[in-house]
Formats: C-alpha cells, structure tokens, sequence
C-alpha cells in the first residue's frame, strides 16, 4: 500500500498595484489578495495625492477657493466650479443673470463630454486598444478648444465665477459649439466600429464586474456608476438645478451593472449632453453674464449643503460660514471617493485581467479621490 | 594619416567621423524614453501631448514606457506628497543610468498652490536632481514639447547637466547641515 | 437652489419618538441627538417607510473649538427632502457610534472624518487612517492643528548622484 498523499492545498498571496501602475490612473495603489488567478479581495490604498484642499481653504476667502475646486477633479474642472459657485450663492443669496446660467450649463456639458472622452479613451487603452485612445484624445482637443477661446485655458479654466461666469460666450465660441456638436454623432459611430464591435474589446468588458443596483444604492454610489446598475437617479433631473428643469434630456441606464454597462452609459450620455448643449445653443438670452458680488465678499452665519451632478456622480460642497471672509469649514463630498468602495465588490471572484477594466470603468479620478 | 584619409574616394562624400560617444549622445538626445508616470493635473497633459493633435513622437520621444527600468525620463507630472516621495524617490532609482528629471508645472517645481499645506513636498528639488523646470499650471503641451527640446540640448553637453547636478548637491547639503 | 428640508410637523413627530433629540430653530434645522439614541434615530430614519432616507449624501465633521460635531445629510427621494443630524463629541475624546451597519457606504468617509478630525467610530469594521501615511501624528483639520514640514526622503544612493557630478 502506498502512503497516503498529503492533501493538497493552496494559500492566498498579495499582489501589490500601484503606485506606480499604468492602469491604475494616477496614484491609486489597491492591494490585491489572491486565489491562483482569481481575486478573493481588493483593498484601494489612498492618499498618495492628499493635498489638505479642505484645509487650505478654511485659510483662503471665497473667490480664492475657487481656483482649488479646479484641481479637485482636475479633467471636469468646470462641474466642479460650478458645484462650489452654487454652494456660496446659497449661501451668500445671490442672484445669478439668466445668461450666465446658460453659459454655465453648456461649459458644464462640454466638460462632461471631455470627461466621458477620456473615461472611454483610458478603458480602451488599459485593455490593449491605444487606438481607441488617440481617437477619443482627438475629439477632446475641439472641446477644449472651445473653452481656449472663452477663458484661455485648456485645462483649469476658473471659469464659473461666484456670480457669473468671467467671460462671455462670444460668436466665435458659439460657431465652435455648433461645429462641434456637429462632430459628435460622426465621432459616436466612429467608437462604435472601433470599440462596440470589436469582439476582444467587448469580450473583455461583457459581463465582468456586474452590480446589483441594491449593491450601489447601498454603497451610496453616484453617477454613472450607479446608473449603469439600472437605477435612473440623475441629480440634473431630480433637483433641476440651475436651469436644467427646463431642458429636455433622457437618463441613460444599463441593465446589468458590468463594464459593458458603464462603458455604454457614458456613451449614450455624451449624445444626451449634446442634446443639452442644443437646446442651450438655441435658448440663450441676451443680458448680464456676471451677478453684483460685493468686492469683499461676507456671507451671513449660517451652513450650506449644495450638491450638482458631477462627472462622476454627486458632488456636494459643505460650507460652514462664521460671517468673516473666509469659510470656517469646507467638506467635499468626492463621487469617486465614494465609488471606490465599490472597488472591493466589483473585483471579487474576477480575474487579475479584469480588475485593470475594473478600475477603469469605476473612471476614479485620483486628485478628487484624494482630495 | 588620418581617419578620413583612408575612407575610399568613392563614399567620402556619404562618411561622417564622429567619436563614438558623441554619436551614442545624439541617439539618445533624439529618442528619450519618458516613464509614463502621472501625479496629477499635468499628466493629463502629458498624455495630450503623446496624441494626435501635439504628436510627440515628431520628435522622437512617443515611446513612454511603463517600466521605469526601461525608461530614461522621469517627468514629474503633478503635485508630490509625502506619502508619494518615497515611492517617487524608488522609481528614479530604479532607472538605469544615464537619466533625466523634468519637472513640469508649479507643483512639482515649488508645491504651486499647495504649497503651504501639510502634504505637499515644496518642489521635487528637494528629493531629486531636477534638469529642466517647466513652468505653467497646468503647462500647454507646446511647454512640454520646448522644454523636452531643451532637455535634447542638454543631452547633448553633458558637462552642463554635471554641473548642475554638482551644484544640486551642494545645495543638498547645505539643506540637510541646516536640518540638523 | 434652495433645498427642501423637512418641516415642523414631521420634526415633531421624530421629536416625539427620541428624549435627547432637540431641534435648533434656525433656517436649516439640523437634529442634534446624543451618541446613545444616534443609532436607532438613523435606523429609525432610513427604515420608516413615510420617511425612507435611503441616501447618504454627506458624512463630515467641524471642529467647534470646544466640541466636534459630526454633521449627517440624508437625501428622501420619496420626500424630496434632506435631514440634517449633528452629533455632538467630546473633543479631547471624542466617539460615537459607526453608522456602517445602517449605511454600509459610510465606510470610507468615516475613515476620513477619523483620520482627518480624529473622532473615533465604535464598531466600525476598519478603524484605520485612510489618506495620511501609517503613523502620522495629529489630525490635520482640527483647529489646533500645528504641523513641522519633515525632511524629505534621502535618496539611498545619493551617493552615486554625487560621484556622477565629480565626473
């Protein structure tokens, strides 16, 4: 008789991502811990990129955060300055002309589609398509070079004033728009028999990483993350800030919550932002782009809570004001910060191949993620 | 006799006589090798000037490598914590000589906005020998582009790049003398 | 624009249900509510289906200089409506309890709040610093924050740095 064989067994190891990582977007180390191939655990290790935003401005006034929100979220930086204008007009009870809020509805849009540009160009790149890339960075240059000519910048605009806006949309920029959009159905079709139809494309992204939209909504996950799960929450739709409530658009959701899905959200939301920047194109009033701001700008005492649909979901702004110049307190409510508590759920029992598609599609942006 | 004596009649006209390690610096200098490692803000940049519309590779210098131990160029693109050095500092380490830093926009030159918070080293200068300073918050990928010609410049006269670095550590000192 | 906050009549009611809670008569009322009742005031909150706060939006904190609060925003869809609810905290030591077992997504910002103001989640499943290094000393939102930049890390082979310079 032979002896017995001893049992055969496994033992789960760490794979360390990041810092350092070029599918990791930025400085996002996430610690993996694995089965063979499989993932039993993703832990996101964070703050290589805390940058004390919070802090700085409890020692700068109003208008100078402004230019800190910029960095925040630093490819959607027009949402976020319109997140923190909306924040201290609450606060401050201004006023904002009806022109400026157009204008800012449009940049917003504009920016969205710049972020969405670069959500999917990154996604293809990590899965092995540079092409999809260079496609996707190409449209983006005729975005920016929109917001070149309203404000001189292609990439922190400070744009969205307290108030306002700090230039007005000229004509030049107008005919810019309008050739844009004229892009955009052209540019879709085009993604769509690069990437939709490639069979390894999609074969990387269907049905990997999938979410229950009761998963989401109990990891408090925002945008287009959580839409992709199937529920159609839209905080454009659901608070009708600014003069959203007046304009016509759909909610694009998925159905099962996987790559695919997110993937497909965020090209279907780029149709439904240019839809916005139509009706916006066609209804913008003549007037005032800039509200009366008083010079030293004092909000009364008092707390705000303000949140807009930003790129990546709900981005809100806490203001603690002590009536003095400069905020007592600012919290930023981060969507990606959020999202990546999803991170964990998203990559369980996939391969380590796919948890590079994980992170793309979860789209985190390090500098809001950080802070 | 000299070298160029001996080249047959025929092909003098198509023989060019350089030393050897000034060939090598002018290969070099004309297809760096950056680490396609972001930080934040500028590496968005970054990577628009590798695409279509800026095309880096006009010059040569496309071909970011994802491994510092194949690149040559470490481009800090973005603000540098604390907690990002030390991992910054391994990276520059990791690769093989003869290498480069470029320092692109205010944060990684002097900590920019940030630069009296509690996170934010004050300039990469204080961690690594920088060799070009690209100014700008985020700079324009036009930047970019004439401060990696500068760099070629620099490549190319490698006692200019010795000097400085000569002076880097002096400077070094001093800071740690005073720390101490 | 201006948000929706719950009014008088559904603050009463809550009001009625739970002894510590008081209610600042101020434009946004905010629900103070002691760290005991904290947990079942949330429940309550997120589980009374006239109410259903289902949405977390905001989870943050402020240093009041003699007490920290940690400030909750709950977003009802069904209502359209916010609830603020403040707790106040000790400040030499503060801790309340974790609400990750009625929000299972509060996990990162509590981390946040911990590492940033310090405050303490009892029963919270990873107690750790989230955004700065393992071992750094203070809490850098408090008011009383005072911090000395270190050194920057020394490259270990400065040396060879140095020796290329001589050449």
């Amino acid at each position: 008789m032979k002896a017995a064989a001893p049992a055969k067994r496994t033992e789960t190891y760490l794979l360390n991502m990041g810092p350092q990582h070029p599918s990791t977007h930025g400085v996002l180390q996430v610690k993996l811990t694995l089965d063979g191939e499989r993932i039993l655990k993703a832990e996101p290790v964070l703050g290589y990129l805390h940058r004390g935003i919070e802090k700085l401005m409890e020692s700068r006034t109003y208008v100078q955060c402004l230019p800190y929100t910029d960095r925040l979220d630093y490819i959607s930086s027009m949402n976020n300055n319109f997140g923190f204008a909306m924040a201290v007009e609450e606060l401050a009870n201004i006023e904002v002309p009806r022109r400026a809020e157009f204008i800012r509805v449009i940049m917003a849009e504009l920016n969205r589609i710049n972020s969405h540009l670069i959500g999917i160009g990154t996604l293809a790149n990590d899965l092995g398509a540079s092409t999809g890339m260079l496609y996707c960075f190409r449209d983006r240059e005729y975005i920016l070079d929109i917001f070149n000519e309203v404000c001189g910048a292609r990439q922190t605009f400070h744009y969205i004033r307290i108030g306002g806006v700090s230039g007005d949309f000229t004509d030049k920029a107008r005919s810019l728009t309008e050739a844009f959009l004229e892009r955009v159905p052209k540019f879709l079709a085009e993604y769509d028999q690069l990437l939709t139809g490639n069979e390894i494309f999609t074969r990387r992204i269907v049905g990997i990483s999938p979410m229950t939209a009761q998963e989401a909504l109990d990891l408090n996950m925002t945008g287009p993350n959580l839409r992709a799960t199937g529920v159609a929450r839209d905080l454009r739709k659901l608070d009708g800030y600014s003069v959203y409530g007046e304009l016509d658009f759909a909610i694009p959701v998925g159905e099962h919550g996987d790559n695919w899905d997110r993937y497909q959200v965020k090209l279907k939301e780029i149709a439904e932002s240019a839809k916005i920047i139509r009706q916006c194109l066609d209804k913008l009033p003549e007037g005032d782009i800039m509200a009366k701001v008083p010079k030293v700008l004092k909000p009364p005492k008092g707390e705000v809570y303000s949140r807009s649909e930003g790129t990546r979901g709900e981005l809100g702004f806490y203001i603690v004001s002590d009536g003095t110049t400069k905020p007592y307190r600012v919290h930023i409510r981060r969507p990606s910060f959020v999202n990546m508590q999803g991170l964990d759920l998203m990559c369980r029992g996939m391969l380590i191949g796919d948890s590079v598609s994980a992170y793309s599609s979860i789209d985190p942006i390090m500098g809001e993620v950080d802070c | 006799m000299e070298l160029k004596d001996r080249v047959p009649e025929s092909l003098r006209n198509n023989v060019l006589i350089v030393k050897v390690d000034e060939l090598f610096r002018w290969a070099h200098a004309n297809s760096i090798w950056p680490l396609s490692s972001g930080l934040a803000c500028c590496a968005i940049e970054m990577m628009s000037t590798a695409t279509a519309r800026f095309d880096l590779s006009r010059f040569g210098y496309e071909v970011f490598r994802p491994c510092p131990r194949q690149a040559d160029l470490l481009i800090v693109a973005g603000t540098l914590t604390y907690k990002m050095a030390d991992p910054i500092v391994r990276l520059y380490e990791e690769m093989p000589e003869p290498k480069y830093v470029i320092a692109m926009g205010s944060c990684a030159i002097v900590g920019g906005p940030f630069a009296d918070s509690y996170s934010v080293v004050e300039g990469i200068d204080e961690v690594l020998p920088v060799d070009v300073y690209i100014p700008g918050c985020p700079p324009r990928p036009e930047a970019l582009i004439d401060g990696m010609l500068k760099l070629r410049e620099k490549i190319m006269h490698p006692e200019r790049v010795a000097e400085e670095r000569a002076k880097w550590a002096e400077r070094k000192k001093e800071r740690e003398a005073k720390q101490a | 624009m201006k948000q929706r906050y719950l009014t008088a009549e559904e603050l009463a009611r809550i009001k009625g249900e739970f002894y510590t809670v008081s209610i600042d008569e101020e434009e946004r009322p905010p629900i103070y509510v002691s760290p005991e009742e904290f947990l079942p005031l949330m429940k309550m909150l997120k589980n009374d289906h006239t109410l259903s706060f289902t949405h977390l939006s905001c989870l943050t904190a402020v240093d009041w200089k003699d007490t920290i609060d940690v400030v909750y925003y709950l977003f009802s869809e069904l209502l359209g409506a916010y609830v603020v609810v403040k707790v106040k905290t000790i400040r030499n030591h503060p801790e309340i309890p974790s609400v990750t077992s009625v929000f299972p997504g509060a996990e990162f910002e509590e981390r946040e709040v911990y590492d940033l103001m310090g405050v303490r989640f009892t029963g919270h499943p990873d107690m750790r610093r989230i955004l700065m290094p393992e071992g750094f000393k203070g809490h850098p939102l408090r008011k009383d924050f005072t911090y000395k930049k270190p050194a920057p890390p020394k490259a270990t082979r400065v040396g060879e740095i140095e020796k290329e310079a001589d050449l």
